[in-house]
């Protein structure tokens, strides 16, 4: 039942025929950032650019296959397109809400009003819309408001934070511990509530949500695939098939399908394991071992997988997997990634200084440079949103 | 009769570059979005460049909006967070009545409740931001707390301490009157 005052306050609030100038109207109108409208093209200029985009596509393989580049006489290693200097302050990419990427001891992240670029940190994942970003930061966790109005321990742990994954909702938090030689899995709500212990040893790899929040999917420590369901308080361990062990998960934008990478192959994992597996990065290039260091999806139905040099589109088909595209990184070594709209991802690249890049999913052709740092160590997860 | 286009469909055509259907979207939203960020923050001017930043960031990530969510919602949070991102980043967090305006931008109405909202002025940024889409835009405790990603007990403990200031500064003033 509304009080008097709440009744007031509605009826003053709806009540104001305040209305907004003109002028500003008309300024935000021409502001808004429209989509280029499509074009009808006639039969003729369709042939040419069929035309066209075979003498492209023939060319683009022809670069894109390493051996072909050593039999005309490319050096694989040689960055075709030598990067000029850089931002040292992380920039968003566009029609995203904020970037955060680890590189070896060290975060960027920036998001709203927020920029942080080269601070200590172990672990770094932005929340849905970018918000908050969570750190691991020294034994703590820590979760930073991005509208500027600071930062707030959610928990002391027992060591380093070293993997943070955001629930869809965006309420809960899983993270993985360093806890002596193990590793534990927790789950703790955004506001720093309800920490609770899931599994007291598990392997060092950022956990994954299913898109309704109800399953988290993980790695224990011999390296098993977990679904954890968490509305019946559940766990399945699965086989883990050819992945041995699994390194990466990502659970499909809706649906059911996870799909999981080991170090040199990507599968989709089903209730009987990981299954339909699919070799990546099976020649590696001059000295660089091929783990696979990122899985992303690129829509509801495509995921990428950044193993050695090859970024991989590949397509779920039941417990199969279909490769739809394989194209080459030339420019450095991919140690990170992420997917954006539009057929967009953007790939940490050692080569040697950390570079993140924003490139063209389809042609890896870079649309901007994001951040020009030191160089990484080892893997560098990056998060967008 | 000319039948309506829904929010979605207007979303869709206007990620596909119709600019009469990212009109129409315009048109809908903006004197409700412009009026929320006025109550927000007590200044036309500011009311203004929010609503333009907010308007613009929308659409710009039009392509990312989830078609089986309501297109006002996420604009009304969208409208919030820069409000109180501009109010932070001008540091007018605290005391929002020492920048208001000379003349108070409820002069349209009554004058019970023109003090009223005078009084939510006064109010810090998330209380204030509470009551406005609480009283001002219809949205339950819930809905709040998915909008601004706050537990609706957090929503309702802000809730009910802003009606308690508001209380209270209305019993000021009238003491003061009488």
């Amino acid at each position: 039942m509304p009080t008097e005052l709440e009744q007031q306050l509605e009826r003053a609030l709806s009540a104001t025929r305040a209305t907004p100038p003109e002028s500003a109207r008309q300024a935000a109108l021409d502001a808004l950032p429209l989509a280029p409208p499509h074009r009808r093209r006639g039969r003729v200029p369709l042939v040419l650019a069929l035309g066209m985009a075979i003498l492209l596509a023939s060319a683009v393989t022809l670069y894109a296959s390493p051996d072909a580049r050593q039999v005309i006489g490319l050096d694989t290693s040689t960055p075709k397109h030598p990067f000029k200097p850089g931002p040292k302050r992380l920039q968003v990419p566009a029609g995203a809400s904020g970037v955060a990427v680890l590189a070896g001891d060290r975060m960027w992240a920036t998001a709203q009003a927020v920029s942080i670029n080269g601070a200590k940190a172990t672990a770094v994942e932005l929340s849905p819309n970018a918000l908050n970003i969570a750190v691991g930061r020294g034994r703590d966790l820590v979760a930073v408001h991005t509208n500027g109005s600071g930062e707030r321990v959610l928990r002391r742990t027992e060591g380093q934070v070293v993997a943070i994954s955001w629930a869809p909702n965006p309420i809960e938090i899983a993270y993985v511990v360093k806890d002596g030689a193990h590793y534990r899995l927790h789950l703790i709500e955004g506001d720093g509530d309800n920490d609770r212990l899931i599994d007291p040893s598990v392997a060092p790899v950022r956990p994954t949500w299913r898109w309704d929040n109800g399953a988290l999917a993980y790695v224990s420590s011999n390296g098993h695939v977990v679904v954890r369901d968490l509305i019946h308080a559940r766990s399945a361990v699965l086989p883990r098939g050819c992945l041995r062990p699994a390194t990466q998960l990502a659970y499909a934008p809706a649906g059911n399908t996870l799909i999981a990478a080991g170090n040199d192959s990507v599968a989709v994992v089903t209730a009987r394991g990981a299954v339909g597996c699919q070799s990546l990065a099976t020649t590696p290039i001059r000295g660089f071992p091929p783990p696979v260091r990122a899985l992303t999806w690129l829509t509801p139905t495509t995921v990428v997988a950044i193993g050695g040099r090859d970024v991989a589109q590949l397509r779920p088909h039941g417990s199969r997997l279909h490769v739809i595209r394989r194209l080459t990184e030339s420019r450095g070594n991919p140690v990170g990634g992420s997917a954006l709209p539009g057929n967009r991802l953007v790939i940490a690249l050692d080569s040697p200084r950390l570079r993140m890049i924003e490139v063209d999913a389809n042609t890896l052709h870079i649309r901007r440079v994001l951040l020009d740092a030191p160089p990484a160590d080892g893997a560098a997860p990056v998060s967008v949103r | 009769m000319v039948r309506r286009a829904s929010d979605a469909t207007l979303v869709r055509k206007a990620r596909n570059g119709s600019r009469d259907a990212a009109g129409e979207l315009f048109g809908r939203y903006w004197p409700g979005a412009w009026r929320a960020a006025l109550v927000l923050t007590g200044r036309r001017e500011m009311a203004d460049d929010v609503a333009q930043d907010a308007f613009e960031r929308a659409f710009a990530a039009l392509s990312r909006f989830d078609e089986s969510r309501p297109f006002g919602a996420w604009l009304h949070r969208i409208v919030v967070n820069r409000a109180l991102d501009l109010m932070r980043r001008e540091r007018r967090l605290v005391g929002l009545d020492q920048v208001a305006e000379p003349e108070s931008p409820w002069r349209d109405l009554g004058a019970e409740d023109r003090e009223l909202l005078d009084a939510v002025a006064t109010l810090g940024a998330q209380r204030r931001t509470v009551v406005v889409l609480r009283y001002g835009l219809g949205y339950s405790p819930t809905e709040i707390g998915e909008l601004l990603e706050l537990p609706t007990g957090t929503v309702n403990s802000r809730l009910a301490r802003a009606l308690e200031d508001l209380r209270r500064i209305r019993e000021e003033a009238d003491a003061h009157r009488a």
